[in-house]
């Protein structure tokens, strides 16, 4: 079940599951081998948005330099490309051959990163602004490859901008056939080459525009990625431009059609079916298809669940909350109860909240020591408080027997710890582990736990986007709320695996069980501690 | 052993990449048109007649009319459709009644047509009506026309000589 806490119960919601599970699993497998190889800090799946940008900016980079050689009229289009390609192949060729590929890999990373956002379930609640500001842009990206390649006007562009048109004219809303002013070479001017180049060159400029509006909601967003793997993917990509340079197809000739064409199937995989299929249907296909693109946060309409509620008697304003929110759904306003001490309160934005808890992770007051008549967090989710954990831990312990005790803690999008089963482990599933604050990792130990297990996504590849990583930097004392020095990392297990982790995650399970002293020698220890705390 | 693994791995992934993007950039062409055909296209943009055709008001009619608007002759913006018929070597390959475009029917009928013919030498003739009073066609013409490979046939109508053409 990919989103357990969300009712789906209808025929759409069993298929849409359905389809998710099966694209997230070989999701999983691809990305648990670039693991392997590229190690989660290069592994390019964690990185598919980020690469589509560096893509975006080696293409501006590579393009001003076409720019300069190229010539924007009838005569000159194709003549000034080969020059170029030919006559300085040793760096005009391949930067042309570069701004090709770079374009084909960014629909490619596009492509892959819409893919694994849906088969993720991230693309609905909070996040449903970026993925409706992403839809457009796969149109934006079509539309400057295509006139990309007009200004080529080889027998391929020839063949895009006849059979585009005569697919737009389809359109009732156009009264005369646009295709008619590409009807004979003679028909054909300059002028509109200079159009057609200066829209190419413009378009990028709202493309950076709505790259800005698509990672508008997200606290740093990874639009660079590593530069290892932004070195590598350059690399290998110079290494294609040098082994297959880019060449254009015969000149275009609009009294000559082209027979068989070479085509980029990047940009245009509709074009086969222009040919061969209904006009109308092809526009249903790709109008239809961006229509329930647009439309698949609300397909079908979830419950939401309630967003993080803020305690304003327990608020100090002290920003960590702000800090830590992935989604930037928090901020501090001045407070409204007048409060003598504190000049500023959390406030948190219902529509950018998608109820991960990382919050309640970050606030200092989680903790669970605190002896109050109402343990409540400064701010907490109203359907999984602080209060909430504290009764979990201490139904789990209940549940343990003799013998080594270990509290493993979980995500709803990682492994069901619940349902794993390891003599003397009880599983506590949170909505992010980045929910948890780092005091209860000391309160489950001082509760006679022996060790505490931590799993969750994969790193780089938390659900609600950080958690993970904010937990291990919490742990490490790199981050606030630090765990307590006391607390013996011995005692404390990690390991982050996806659901088709399973087997691994069981055997680092055992091997931290094994590690863990018996429990004879934690009883004796502890009767040492007491001894000692009396002497 | 374990980093050259890792290099290795890393190695294979920036290959399939980039072996997937060098392919399907150029990888597999398709058939646009078959080497031994050549291509017509029938088009043009013409208006058809009045449905209704145009009166001359009378002088009672022009003085209950404001100044600006005394035209001396009223007409209807409806336009009649164009029935239009192409035919190769005696097969009738294209016939269609093109209704005028615009909300009021008041503007052009285009007609854009793609016809995909064997090479070698063929006799085209078409037809257009543009009103609704005549019985037959109002414009037509035919000629043979000796095609070779991927060449491109424009069929249009020349609305200064009223006339098809074929360049």
């Amino acid at each position: 079940m990919i989103n357990p806490k969300q009712h789906r119960d209808n025929l759409l919601s069993r298929f849409l599951v359905a389809i998710q599970h099966a694209g997230k699993r070989l999701f999983q497998i691809a990305e648990g081998l670039a693991d392997t190889a590229f190690g989660s800090q290069n592994n390019p799946f964690y990185y598919l948005g980020g690469l589509t940008f560096f893509f975006l900016i080696v293409l501006v980079v590579s393009g001003f330099y076409l720019y300069f050689f190229y010539e924007a009229n009838i005569e000159g289009a194709y003549a000034s490309i080969e020059r170029l390609t030919h006559e300085q192949w040793y760096f005009g060729g391949v930067m042309r051959s570069m701004h090709r590929y770079v374009s084909d890999a960014m629909v490619l990373t596009m492509v892959l990163h819409m893919l694994r956002r849906f088969f993720n379930d991230r693309y609905n609640g909070g996040r449903s602004f970026s993925w409706i500001t992403g839809v457009p842009m796969l149109w934006i990206v079509m539309i400057i490859g295509l006139l990309g390649y007009w200004l080529v006007w080889d027998k391929q562009a020839q063949f895009i901008v006849v059979r585009s048109f005569e697919w737009l004219d389809w359109l009732p809303i156009i009264a005369e056939p646009v295709s008619r002013n590409f009807l004979t070479n003679e028909d054909l001017t300059n002028s509109l080459f200079r159009l057609v180049m200066v829209t190419h060159l413009g378009l990028p400029l709202f493309l950076l525009a709505a790259v800005l509006l698509h990672t508008n909601r997200l606290h740093k967003p990874k639009i660079i990625p590593p530069t290892q793997l932004a070195a590598g993917t350059m690399l290998a990509l110079l290494i294609l431009c040098l082994v297959k340079p880019a060449l254009s197809q015969a000149p275009a000739d609009l009294s000559l059609a082209p027979g068989f064409v070479h085509l980029d199937w990047f940009y245009l995989a509709a074009y086969p079916l222009v040919i061969i299929w209904p006009l109308g249907v092809v526009w249903a296909l790709i109008g239809g298809g961006t229509l329930i693109l647009m439309s698949l946060p609300w397909l079908p309409p979830r419950k939401p669940d309630p967003v993080a509620d803020v305690d304003l008697a327990s608020c100090s304003g002290c920003n960590l909350c702000v800090l830590d929110c992935p989604y930037e759904a928090i901020r501090l306003v001045p407070r409204s109860d007048g409060h003598p001490r504190y000049r500023l309160e959390a406030q948190v934005s219902e529509s950018k909240c998608v109820s991960c808890g990382i919050c309640t992770g970050s606030c200092p007051l989680s903790a669970p020591f605190r002896h109050t008549d109402r343990f409540k967090s400064a701010i907490e989710m109203p359907q999984a408080g602080v209060q909430d954990l504290r009764d979990k831990i201490l139904e789990a312990m209940k549940g343990l027997s003799a013998g080594k005790r270990i509290i493993i803690f979980g995500c709803n999008y990682g492994i069901d710890v619940t349902r794993l089963e390891h003599a003397g482990a009880v599983g506590i599933n949170l909505e992010c582990i980045g929910m948890l604050p780092a005091s209860f990792i000391d309160y489950a130990l001082r509760q006679g736990a022996d060790g505490v297990f931590i799993t969750g996504c994969r790193m780089g590849d938390c659900y609600h986007r950080l958690g993970n990583q904010f937990l291990l930097q919490r742990l490490d004392g790199e981050r606030k709320p630090k765990l307590s020095r006391r607390v013996t990392r011995e005692r404390i297990g990690f390991s982050l695996a996806a659901q088709a982790d399973q087997k691994k995650l069981l055997s680092e399970l055992e091997l931290f069980y094994r590690s863990l002293p018996s429990s004879d020698a934690v009883e004796d220890a502890r009767h040492m501690q007491k001894g000692h705390k009396s002497e | 052993m374990k980093s050259v693994k890792r290099y290795f791995g890393q190695g294979l992934g920036y290959l399939l990449f980039i072996a997937f993007i060098g392919y399907f950039s150029t990888e597999p062409g398709i058939t646009n048109l078959p080497a031994d055909q050549a291509l017509i296209k029938f088009t043009f943009i013409h208006a058809g007649k009045r449905l209704v055709p145009c009166v001359k008001r009378s002088a009672e009619e022009m003085a209950d009319l404001p100044p600006q608007l005394r035209r001396d002759m009223t007409c209807s913006r409806e336009r009649a459709p164009l029935q239009v018929e192409f035919e190769i070597d005696g097969k009738m390959v294209y016939q269609a009644e093109i209704p005028a475009k615009g909300i009021k029917n008041d503007l052009p009928s285009p007609v854009y047509q793609r016809v995909n013919v064997p090479v070698g030498r063929h006799h085209l003739q078409v037809r257009m009506r543009d009103n609704v009073t005549d019985k037959g066609f109002t414009y037509t013409a035919e000629k043979a026309v000796v095609f070779t490979p991927l060449q491109v046939l424009i069929i249009d109508f020349d609305e200064i000589n009223k006339e098809f053409t074929f360049k």
